[in-house]
């Protein structure tokens, strides 16, 4: 039969061989180039290797003994998250555009491509890093000893389990080196992304979410009656219903401090950079990482609360709260439970040692290794298999140091606080990152000073108590401060006591720190490379990307660069990236000239492989570099910033200057139409003056010269001469009526007018002209309408246009004319409805502009002066009214006018 | 790029008010009580993050989908 850690190392073993093959085919599609990881969802989950062992174990042990103080840890990065486009996406776009390689490279590149910044960050990254990943592998082991100790849960034979876990955390260990050293260490340039490695992790981001959600529910679902029971009985005890009473101002400043320092570590962790920038395929993917990396937090943590609480009601008394994941489970009885919680935990450890490892060889690398062999002359001619040997022994080193540690440092400490304090080491670069991206006079000098401040504060507060505990320093030390002088005490340095020992060493670090990197800077001069350095990261968004070669004096042989590139990434690649460079520049890659650009090229493609800061050694090795002085960097930089200045000062007049243009030309063509207008106006004036005047000069004349003329005809004669004469008249009036409204000049008597009573007294008044055409005239008025502020005369006015309008339309005899007037809710409607040929829609309009008749007016000469509606539309608008033609219900016309009513406050007086 | 900086600047009110609701002494007002048995502060602090994480999605979504306010 199975024994019990035969069925365990099984499963963990095949879970690894899982983890291998999924690498392997990440790396194999991305050879393809079919990239398995170029969406937005991989690089959230990759990012999730934020959630190591310590969120997965570490967060139910901190919860059960201190409630919801594991939450700032998650809610930090959240915050830094909602900073996203303005913190990230510059260290994204600034990184990919100087292929940078590590956290260690940014800083070191931004501070004038300083290799003592580098070297510093490199050692104190590994220093922080060292104890987190002794931390994952502890976790490994022990979960397995829990795990052994229940063998019985898993319904196989129970053997000793001892002999198996003496060595799981070499085991552990080596595996996972194995694992980054096939999957981290295949290419020599470390910009370029290790695609096997990132699916890996973002499938074992959804192990580690399942197994978690998993034994959440079943904490819930299962073993409790839901998670209100859990609470409830929670409540009951008082040592658990503290858990969530929110201790005083010295709890508040705690959760303040963790919650800044997870702010720091989300950017600085060196596992964070590498998923976060080096491997980051398209930039783009973070706008939706934005949110779904937070919300992969809130899901992961949702059940640790309710773990915890269940995990203290039922198991019994004495357990290790870190390993309640797997000990609620297995006290139940469900081994295959516990063994999805032992596959989450081991996820999650396991994800973080690749990563950190691969982070921390390619900064122990490029930023300790190569510097020192440089200068000790070592690089032979092609340094690939040095710098890929140097890689996996970093990886086998680091990982073979947290080993160490664990052997050595062992249960003196929890979980939880191993990871602050790593956290704390980190946090460190916090200020030189955030200053640097922000502020151009942040200098090399003041962040040495102020990373290497923070970092011996942190040393001396939280490093040294745990070696204390571990027993390899007197405890004399922190119970009376170094030296004797209580003031030096390491818990409580300079008499600052009561607060929790890391937001102690955190206060006290990052004060050193924040004002080292200020307070030097604002006093020490940058040197001529660190200013041009801070401009292309500071003003990276203005386009200070196109000065760089600006910045760079000297000469060179373009085959020396070549040949020193080459030496690093291959003859053959060298050349072809050369060639693209050149075509790039729109140059003949056979007669490349050795300028600044070729040189920046040269640099660039170094620095992906050894890190900016030697990469500028190799290059000043084989180029003159003629050295640019501090005041002409200033100046260049100025004239720059100046130029990008009034560029974009010119941009913004142009475009007023075209929206200027854009409106002169619409009032010039609003002058042109107008013009055309009038002189359409003035030439129909003239034509309809002419016509009457015409006939009127005419039938004068026959009498002036035929003096015999019958009696009847020189009547006739002269009745013709009157009408015409007439007609004259009506349209010098309308005319002037029309220029006067136009003008403005008219006289309006505004008063209270009642519609109905103007339209009966039109209606009155031309009613002989109805009679002469037997046209009918239906008068629909009701009782009593609201009176309108209106010109009476000008309405009655309007009124009877409407009428004759309506009366010349309708057919002789048979005519039926309606008028109508009405009340609704806001005004008067009236309205007079013919039963004539009516109007066609597109002439609705038409007709209300000034000589528009309807209609062919060579045959038929329509009576009236065609501005009549015209002026009737203005008088109504003039009331504050509306008039229009609709086609009335029997296929005549139906002109209508609305006219409001009068205002409340005017009826009431 | 004028409405992306908008949308920036949107991102970084989040951040302000996430900076508000994640720590003391707003934390305070919601400590010690229960809703319906559970305790106050742990349902407060999940909501909270949840309705944040929400409008970051929103404010960086919202490049397909119409805006709920007005003036873009």
């Amino acid at each position: 039969m199975l024994s019990g850690s035969v069925l365990l190392l099984l499963t963990a073993a095949a879970y690894m061989v899982l983890l291998f093959a999924i690498a392997s085919f990440g790396d194999r599609r991305a050879a393809a180039g079919r990239s398995l990881i170029d969406s937005s969802v991989v690089y959230a989950l990759s990012l999730a290797v934020y959630c190591t062992s310590w969120t997965f174990y570490g967060s139910v042990g901190r919860a059960a003994s201190r409630g919801l103080d594991f939450l700032p840890i998650y809610l930090g990065p959240t915050l830094v998250f909602c900073l996203g486009w303005v913190l990230l996406r510059r260290i994204l776009r600034v990184s990919k555009a100087h292929r940078i390689t590590s956290i260690a490279d940014l800083l070191a590149s931004r501070f004038g491509k300083s290799g003592a910044v580098a070297g510093l960050v490199t050692i104190i990254a590994v220093i922080g890093s060292v104890p987190y990943i002794a931390l994952q592998l502890k976790a490994v082991s022990t979960s397995l000893k829990v795990l052994l100790e229940h063998q019985g849960s898993f319904g196989v034979e129970a053997v000793d389990g001892t002999s198996v876990l003496r060595n799981t955390e070499l085991w552990v260990a080596g595996v996972l080196a194995l694992f980054a050293i096939l999957f981290g260490t295949r290419k020599i340039d470390a910009s370029e992304r290790h695609e096997g490695i990132v699916a890996a992790i973002a499938f074992e981001s959804i192990v580690k979410l399942v197994s978690f959600v998993a034994v959440g529910l079943f904490a819930g679902l299962v073993l409790f009656d839901g998670f209100g029971e859990i609470f409830a009985r929670a409540a009951a005890r008082p040592e658990l219903s503290q858990l969530f009473d929110f201790g005083g101002p010295s709890a508040g400043i705690d959760w303040i401090a963790l919650t800044f320092l997870a702010m720091a570590a989300i950017v600085c962790l060196p596992r964070q950079f590498q998923v976060m920038v080096v491997e980051n395929v398209d930039p783009r993917h973070l706008d939706r990482a934005l949110w779904l990396f937070p919300a992969y937090l809130i899901a992961i943590n949702l059940f640790v609360v309710p773990i915890a609480l269940a995990g203290l009601l039922s198991v019994p008394a004495g357990t290790d709260p870190d390993t309640l994941m797997l000990a609620l489970p297995l006290g139940s009885g469900y081994g295959g439970l516990a063994l999805l919680a032992f596959l989450g935990g081991l996820s999650a450890a396991a994800s973080m040692v690749i990563v950190e490892t691969v982070a921390l060889s390619t900064m122990i690398c490029n930023d300790l290794a190569v510097p020192m062999l440089l200068r000790l002359g070592w690089l032979g001619p092609d340094t690939r298999p040095v710098l890929l040997g140097i890689r996996r022994a970093a990886i086998a080193l680091v990982v073979l140091l947290g080993f160490a540690y664990v052997r050595i440092v062992r249960e003196s400490y929890g979980l939880v606080s191993i990871g602050l304090v790593s956290f704390a080491a980190v946090a460190q670069f916090f200020p030189a990152i955030v200053l640097g991206l922000f502020w151009k006079r942040a200098s090399r000098l003041g962040v040495l000073t102020g990373i290497s401040a923070g970092f011996l504060i942190w040393a001396y507060t939280l490093l040294l108590p745990s070696f204390a505990s571990a027993g390899w320093l007197p405890r004399e030390l922190f119970e009376q401060g170094a030296l004797g002088f209580s003031l030096l005490r390491p818990s409580a340095l300079f008499g600052l006591d009561g607060l929790d020992p890391v937001t102690h060493g955190l206060f006290w670090s990052m004060l050193s720190n924040i004002a080292g990197v200020v307070g030097v800077s604002l006093f020490v001069d940058q040197s001529a490379l660190e200013r041009s350095q801070a401009a292309l990261f500071v003003d990276y968004w203005r386009g200070a990307g196109h000065e760089e070669g600006r910045l760079w004096r000297g000469t060179a042989q373009v085959a020396d660069l070549v040949q020193l590139v080459g030496r690093f990434l291959g003859e053959a690649q060298t050349r072809e990236a050369f060639a693209a460079g050149a075509r790039g520049r729109g140059r003949d890659p056979a007669a490349l000239a050795a300028d600044a650009e070729t040189v920046r090229l040269a640099e660039r493609l170094l620095a992906g492989a050894i890190g900016s800061a030697s990469a500028r050694v190799m290059v000043a090795s084989v180029v003159h570099e003629e050295p640019i002085g501090t005041e002409e960097v200033m100046r260049i930089l100025d004239e720059t910033s100046q130029a990008i200045e009034y560029s974009r000062r010119l941009e913004q007049q142009s475009r007023t200057l075209e929206a200027t243009t854009a409106e002169l030309r619409r009032a010039n063509e609003r002058l042109r139409e107008l013009d055309r207008l009038k002189d359409d106006f003035v030439s129909t004036v003239s034509h309809e003056l002419r016509t009457p005047l015409t006939s009127i000069r005419s039938f004068s004349e026959i009498l002036l010269d035929n003096p015999a003329l019958e009696q009847h005809q020189r009547q006739e004669f002269l009745r013709i001469i009157v009408t015409e004469s007439e007609r004259l008249t009506r349209l010098i009036n309308d005319m002037l009526d029309l220029a006067k409204i136009e003008a403005g000049k008219l006289e309006w008597h505004m008063e209270r007018v009642h519609a109905s009573e103007v339209a009966r007294e039109a209606a009155t008044a031309l009613g002989q002209l109805f009679r002469d055409r037997s046209v009918e005239l239906k008068i629909e008025l009701p009782e009593s309408v609201p009176a309108t502020i209106a010109d009476r005369d000008r309405l009655f006015q309007v009124v009877v246009n409407l009428l004759s309008n309506a009366v010349k339309f309708s057919p002789r005899d048979a005519g039926l004319v309606t008028l109508t007037v009405k009340t609704d809710t806001d005004g008067v409607n009236l309205s007079v409805a013919d039963n004539g040929p009516g109007i066609a829609p597109k002439d609705r309009e038409a007709i209300f502009e000034r000589f528009r008749q309807v209609g062919d007016t060579l045959t038929a000469k329509p009576e009236g002066s065609g501005l009549g509606l015209a002026i009737s539309r203005m008088i109504i608008e003039h009331f504050g009214g509306r008039a229009w033609v609709e086609e009335a219900p029997g296929g005549g016309a139906i002109f209508r006018v609305w006219l409001p009513r009068e205002p409340a406050a005017a009826s009431a007086a | 790029m004028p409405r992306e900086a908008r949308r920036r600047d949107r991102l970084v009110g989040l951040f302000a008010l996430g900076l508000v609701l994640f720590n003391p002494p707003v934390l305070w007002l919601f400590a010690g009580a229960t809703l319906f048995g559970w305790p106050l502060l742990f349902i407060y602090l999940f909501c909270a993050w949840a309705a944040l994480t929400g409008m970051v999605a929103l404010t960086v979504e919202r490049r397909r989908m119409r805006s709920p306010f007005k003036e873009d």
